[in-house]
């Protein structure tokens, strides 16, 4: 019976912020006691609109954030409870493509140090160079691109230099969090069907983060849908989008606006 | 009632080379149409409601003819625009935070186009206000009235966006992504109020979205952009279901399976 | 089908003084750092030398712009001067600079108590104007080049490290560091791989600006006496001492004066001309 890649338990993020007047704290629940696990070479999709804590869930599995209550366990380790060193080798496994494709690349710094930057604790510069290239190519880029700065590169581009980076340390577990809602339309099916690409070549399990249905249904096999920090529905994508459970993902598939609706338009009600 | 006829439009770069952002877009709008006009970034959409409306950048330059009711537009100066602006056309934007003044309540906002063009007193400008944020459906109109922007949500912001743009019950609404901002179940709702108001007032719109999707639900006849052309334009129902330009149809595959619905559009190669 | 066109095209007013601002600056400046390399080696006469016999002489009567109550060529202690101003404002704004901004960095990486102790005591050394400071400094070390320059150089460093905090707390806010860290960069790491390159262009900027700031200090110093002593030669004095023959000889106060104004000039246009080239060109790419 093989475990879970990773394992999401009753995890808590509680956020304090200081109210109008200064004087009372109040407590703001982003994350409200969600748990769930991902299998090895599965995707499961987390759909939600904003403020439902997707995005803050997803910073606490990299761990670029500390939980109030609950764990993460990736293969088996909880990874709250390692040292920093140990946490810092860990970080090879799991990797992060983000949303903005211009806010994730540091402009100052050319394409090949962008995608080699996973790699800053390792010195060997011949090899480096080498695996640099072979990413680029990975993601349908040139190798001599990596001589080249972000500005030069489109939004799409962005993206797959992002996601090049983020495959650098062959990591197990990938977290794409909204990584295809700032492009262009053609450009997301483009993205997206990279994303299953190397999924397959790479073996990766992955944690796609939308608030976009449609994408969710192209590439997840599973979906939790998320409302105010909860957990309310999770099951095989299938069953959620055509027959769910709850309330608000009903809400959800009744609010997105598909080509059906043609025609359909000035059913007014006064 | 809007009539445009092969609009250019022109910009400046620092260098001093001239890009062509629209290239020649002709369209005509009846009272209660609605055009959806879809492409996606760097189509030109953006400065062809600019255009319009007459808020292009200092370094672009319009060219072509634009009509409405027969009065041209591009011709007339600065400050015969104005007194178009808000009153016969009006402009939504994507953004909701930031269209808004930040330091004024939002009756206030709403008011200001009521009294600077309708010569209404401030006490008649606030009873209006509050009557259109109860059209747009702001819940307890009578105290949102008086609330800063940074008080109401996104969704409701965009809603305030819509009121001051339909103050003046202009002829002509221009909106330019108004709920790319915003989530799903929101951007149902303002899509709705846009049917209510624009088959209540006959006003004329044209509705910009990326979103082949919003534009389908909301569109009489649709415009689809690419690099300022014109990449197809008729109907919604033709252009969505039976494009003929290869573009269109692209951009139709391209769709995530749910969004295109159960009709299958132009060729259907299998994505995967 | 008669087709209209618009209004012409306006071309982009302010980047055109943008330029001009930044060219102008910059010539000025140089004509002063020119200077000031000059007079190291060379000038018309030896500044410090009395000649008592051709004292108050009017410019062109006596050298190019006259000489002092005590015969000393006033053109050859203006361009001396240079050397003094620029020198002291350069050195006093390195020193602000380098703490400031490594406070400042340190200041957004770490935040929290660390972040909090470092801005109230940023605070609690704006309170002490330079004057202020060049008195009680000089009351221990007395007055002198190191005496100013500590001074000034007080002064400057809560400048540098506000805008260093601000601009990096707002790159510590991008995705790029968040990449960064999942690449198990810690803070010291990121600090001088993507914070420092990114606010670079602000560090200069403020750089332009604190040197203008500084000559003027140190002039107000000199002039109240608490600058470099005689016989250096120094702008601020040249001004205190010309002040008794005003109405004799008023190119006496003309000079240093019309100096001191036109070095902070060309400075502050520098540091204008560099912020509308850097600023609106980097919000595209930062």
């Amino acid at each position: 019976m093989t475990e879970p890649l990773l394992e999401v338990k009753h995890l808590t993020r509680d956020y304090l912020l200081r109210s109008r007047d200064g004087f009372a704290r109040q407590s703001l629940r982003a994350v409200d006691d969600v748990s769930l696990s991902v299998a090895r070479g599965e995707v499961l999709g987390i759909v939600g609109e904003s403020g439902c804590g997707k995005s803050t869930l997803a910073r606490i599995v990299m761990a670029l954030d500390r939980p109030t209550a609950g764990e993460v366990l990736l293969e088996g380790t909880s990874l709250f409870t390692l040292g920093a060193a140990e946490l810092r080798r860990r970080r090879r496994d799991f990797q992060m493509v983000f949303q903005d494709p211009y806010g994730s690349l540091d402009p100052r710094h050319s394409v090949g140090r962008i995608i080699a930057e996973p790699l800053h604790l390792e010195s060997r510069a011949a090899t480096i160079a080498d695996r640099v290239a072979a990413a680029l190519e990975s993601v349908g880029l040139k190798a001599d691109d990596a001589k080249r700065y972000p500005h030069e590169f489109s939004g799409g581009q962005r993206q797959r230099i992002a996601i090049a980076r983020a495959l650098m340390t062959s990591p197990k577990l990938l977290v794409a969090d909204e990584a295809v809602s700032a492009l262009d339309l053609s450009v997301q099916a483009q993205i997206l069907q990279l994303l299953m690409d190397l999924k397959r070549r790479n073996g990766l399990t992955m944690l796609f983060i939308s608030h976009n249905l449609g994408v969710i249904e192209e590439i997840a096999d599973r979906v939790g849908v998320m409302y105010a920090g909860k957990l309310v529905e999770i099951g095989a994508t299938g069953e959620v989008l055509h027959r769910p459970q709850h309330a608000y993902t009903q809400r959800l598939l009744d609010a997105e606006p598909t080509l059906d609706m043609i025609g359909r338009r000035r059913r007014v009600t006064a | 009632m809007l009539d445009v006829k092969n609009i250019c439009v022109d910009i400046a770069a620092s260098d001093g080379r001239v890009a062509r952002v629209v290239d020649g877009i002709s369209f005509t709008l009846g009272e209660g149409e609605t055009l959806g006009v879809v492409g996606e970034s760097g189509s030109g959409k953006s400065m062809l409601a600019l255009s319009i409306i007459g808020l292009l950048p200092g370094v672009a330059r319009a060219s072509g003819e634009i009509l409405l009711q027969g009065e041209s537009l591009l011709r007339l100066s600065e400050p015969e625009m104005c007194a178009v602006r808000g009153k016969r056309i009006g402009m939504i934007f994507q953004e909701p935070m930031t269209a808004l003044n930040p330091a004024q309540r939002v009756g206030t906002q709403i008011a200001e186009g009521l009294i600077v063009h309708g010569e209404m007193t401030h006490a008649a400008a606030r009873t209006k206000a509050i009557e259109l944020l109860e059209r747009v459906r702001v819940p307890q109109a009578s105290q949102r009235v008086d609330a800063f922007p940074h008080e109401l949500s996104g969704g409701q912001r965009q809603r305030v966006g819509i009121a001051i743009a339909l103050a003046l019950r202009p002829e002509l609404l221009i909106a330019d992504e108004p709920t790319t901002a915003l989530d799903v179940t929101v951007q149902k709702e303002i899509l709705d109020i846009f049917d209510e108001l624009v088959a209540e007032m006959k006003m004329a719109l044209i509705f910009i979205s990326h979103d082949i999707g919003v534009i389908g639900r909301i569109a009489d006849r649709t415009l689809v952009m690419l690099n300022g052309k014109q990449m197809e334009q008729g109907p919604t129902e033709k252009v969505l279901r039976r494009p003929e330009a290869d573009y269109t149809r692209m951009l139709l595959t391209a769709m995530p399976r749910r969004a295109r619905g159960h009709l299958v559009a132009g060729s259907a190669e299998a994505r995967r | 089908m008669t087709d209209v066109t618009a209004p012409a095209i306006a071309a982009p007013r302010g980047r055109l003084s943008g330029h001009l601002r930044l060219a102008a600056g910059a010539a000025i400046t140089s004509v002063f750092i020119g200077i000031a390399l000059l007079a190291l080696v060379w000038t018309p006469e030896n500044p410090g030398r009395l000649r008592i016999l051709q004292k108050l002489k009017a410019p062109l009567e006596s050298g190019l712009l006259g000489t002092d109550h005590l015969g000393r060529d006033v053109l050859s202690m203006l361009m001396a001067g240079t050397i003094n101003s620029l020198s002291i404002s350069l050195l006093s704004v390195l020193v602000g600079m380098s703490i400031g901004t490594a406070l400042g960095v340190a200041a957004a990486a770490r935040r929290g108590l660390f972040e909090s102790v470092v801005m109230r005591i940023c605070d609690a050394m704006f309170a002490f104007p330079p004057i202020l400071s060049a008195i009680m400094v000089g009351a221990l070390l007395g007055p002198g080049a190191l005496t100013a320059i500590l001074s000034i150089g007080t002064f400057m460093v809560p400048v540098f490290a506000r805008v260093t905090r601000g601009a990096a707390l707002q790159i510590w806010a991008r995705e790029y560091v968040l990449a960064a860290r999942m690449a198990g960069r810690g803070g010291i790491s990121i600090t001088a791989v993507h914070v420092i390159p990114n606010i670079a262009s602000h560090i200069i900027i403020q750089v332009a600006i604190q040197l203008a700031l500084a000559i003027l200090t140190e002039a107000g110093l000199s002039f109240l006496g608490l600058g470099v002593p005689p016989p250096t030669p120094s702008w601020g004095r040249m001004l205190a001492d010309s002040q008794t023959y005003l109405q004799l000889a008023p190119w006496l106060a003309l000079a240093p004066g019309l100096a001191i104004a036109f070095a902070v000039l060309g400075l502050n246009l520098l540091g204008d001309g560099l912020r509308d080239l850097l600023d609106p060109r980097r919000r595209m790419s930062t």
